[in-house]
């Protein structure tokens, strides 16, 4: 068949270009919202003034002509939160793109599977322990305990089709918020009902540097082989013995990439608790945006997720200012429907 | 017939549990012809092909093709030389026709010498060969069973195989497009040298188009050769417990296998 390559030359299709331009468009979107949000507040500031303190915070010669409470918070309080949301939409976008390719499984999510739940029950259970240092690690055990849950179960009532991998996943995800809620009402001292919904409906109030470095430290881990799977997530589009005569491990592949979500998503969890939809919404935007093959949908679901991420967060903490809303309320507001939609679309397969 | 050129299958013994699903097949395809897996449904057709395909890493017996062990290989290798196109492949994904058809460039990606340039020139061309390049933008999904399977076949070319297995490719298509898809295989392996093993239910297909016909029963090979003196009135009534009358087309002088109606078993 080594002939193929010297019959009738048809013209190659020039799409690259076309990627470049939307990956470019989807930075420079990014970048506008991370300047853009940073203005949005009670106190009124310039997007200028956020350039130029970012600018002087990077130890450039800069003059930014603001008071220090008014530096402190676009840099301690806003700026922090705003990294913090992008890398946590992103990762969690990434986490979505994937669970959903490897268990072929549109409706697939970490939230919907239930692996953000049992990393919030896996941190507060560390906390409960006493352990703050253990905080991460117990979310990671909690969502990869949860990931294996609702995998088996949905195998043992008949296989992973995408309805009985979902009902799996609100019973192992109700369980876990169940647990969690459980464990703060019996340890919490102050307001555990704050506290509950902050962990089991998603919060950034309380993002500064320290949780922008954790969510970024466990992207860069993950992200950079994930993308680098691309081609065996594409594989795995028409099922594993598909994947298997295209050269791909399919037990060992699987396994490292939900192992690599779980990691991701337990990490989020425990800096920004469990925020669902952003996981099932943003990689189908992006498919709609780019098409299906995961080398170029990956980076830009990254990206939207990062976009999403800021202005939901935004959304959360501006809408009724001063009160501000846990930002699962508005990722569910979106997601919810999305959601739907998405069934409509695949009414036939589910 | 030079055993070492071709597809050469022994010992092939697959058990799930306590069943046994394949007992002890062997056969040989000579390289560049078209060999049929015929039997009844449940036969081990499916089961065979897979072995073949390595997906039974921890059966019995050998698969070598062109002197190499094709079970030792590493899966890579053995994708860039064995092609498979599913009896019915499904997908979730909103995947156009050249994605597809990209899919078949996945073993070859990263290798020495792969440029991205080259995978959309042989994905157009695979697509080409089966009719798909005007729908190449096409959702695969919106397509018709046909057109599907064309397509997978186009990806299965692009992989740019030497031996292309097939399972029931036909059984979803009308009659013209059983036969474009069978005359296709059938120039491939004249013009390419392209083995094709395939499991398929129609005997007068197995007549028309292939060189070697392997029969299956309960696992078993009951029957392996030239399809000529291999499929005879005997072995089918034996095999499928239905009569039928071998004629032969007055016209092309094909054979033909015309089943007796009153033979229905139930």
């Amino acid at each position: 068949m080594s002939a193929i390559r010297d019959r009738r030359p048809v013209a190659a299709a020039g799409l690259v270009p076309a990627r470049l331009v939307t990956t470019l468009l989807a930075l420079a979107l990014l970048a506008a919202s991370v300047l853009t949000a940073a203005t949005i507040g009670p106190a009124d500031i310039a997007p200028a003034d956020v350039w130029r303190t970012i600018a002087r915070h990077l130890g450039m010669p800069v003059e930014t002509g603001l008071s220090p409470i008014r530096d402190s918070i676009v840099w301690e309080s806003r700026l922090p939160r705003i990294v913090t949301a992008a890398i946590v939409g992103a990762g969690l976008a990434l986490c979505g793109a994937v669970v959903q390719a490897v268990t072929r499984n549109p409706l697939a999510d970490p939230f919907l599977l239930g692996l953000s739940s049992g990393a919030a029950f896996g941190a507060v259970s560390m906390v409960m322990l006493g352990s703050a240092l253990l905080l991460t690690p117990g979310a990671f055990a909690g969502a990869l305990a949860a990931l294996a849950l609702t995998l088996a179960f949905a195998q043992a009532i008949g296989g992973l089709t995408p309805s009985k991998a979902i009902l799996s996943g609100i019973a192992v995800s109700t369980l876990a918020a169940a647990l969690t809620s459980l464990v703060i009402f019996w340890t919490a001292t102050g307001d555990s009902y704050r506290e509950i919904l902050s962990w089991l409906m998603g919060s950034l109030a309380g993002a500064g540097w320290r949780e922008a470095g954790i969510a970024l430290a466990a992207l860069a881990v993950v992200a950079p082989p994930v993308i680098a799977a691309a081609r065996a997530l594409d594989a795995f589009a028409f099922g594993d013995v598909a994947a298997a005569t295209l050269g791909v491990d399919v037990a060992r592949s699987r396994w490292l990439l939900l192992g690599g979500t779980a990691l991701l998503t337990g990490v989020l969890v425990s800096v920004s608790g469990a925020i669902g939809f952003v996981g099932l919404v943003v990689p189908h935007a992006a498919r709609l945006a780019c098409g299906s093959r995961h080398r170029v949908m990956l980076p830009l679901a990254a990206l939207g997720g990062a976009i999403f991420m800021i202005w939901t967060d935004t959304a959360a903490r501006s809408l009724f200012a001063p009160r501000e809303l846990p930002v699962g309320i508005v990722t569910a507001m979106i997601g919810a429907p999305a959601f739907l939609a998405i069934l409509w679309r695949f009414r036939r397969a589910t | 017939m030079s055993g070492r050129d071709g597809l050469v299958v022994a010992g092939a013994t697959v058990r799930a549990g306590a069943a046994t699903l394949l007992d002890d097949v062997g056969f040989a395809v000579p390289r560049g012809t078209l060999c049929a897996i015929a039997g009844l449904n449940g036969a081990g057709k499916t089961t065979l092909i897979h072995f073949v395909l390595g997906l039974h890493p921890n059966a019995a017996g050998t698969v070598h093709f062109g002197g190499a062990d094709l079970r030792a290989m590493k899966r890579g290798d053995r994708a860039r030389q064995v092609a498979f196109v599913e009896h019915a492949a499904h997908t979730e994904l909103p995947h156009t026709v050249r994605d597809v058809a990209m899919l078949g460039r996945i073993p070859h990606q990263g290798r020495p010498g792969w440029t991205p340039a080259d995978d959309e020139a042989i994905c157009d061309r695979a697509l080409a060969m089966v009719g798909m390049l005007p729908l190449a933008d096409r959702p695969w999904r919106s397509l018709s069973g046909g057109e599907q399977q064309r397509t997978q076949i186009a990806r299965a070319f692009a992989q740019e195989p030497s031996l292309l297995v097939l399972d029931e490719p036909t059984s979803h298509l009308d009659l013209r497009a059983q036969l474009a898809v069978l005359a296709m295989l059938r120039r491939e392996a004249a013009a390419h040298g392209l083995t094709v093993l395939v499991a398929i239910h129609d005997l007068s297909l197995v007549a028309a188009y292939f060189d070697h016909v392997l029969v299956l029963r309960s696992g078993r090979a009951v029957a392996f050769g030239d399809v000529g003196t291999t499929l005879t009135a005997e072995l089918i009534r034996d095999v499928y417990d239905v009569s039928v009358a071998l004629v032969r087309d007055p016209g092309s002088g094909r054979l033909l296998v015309s089943p007796s109606l009153e033979s229905a078993p139930w």
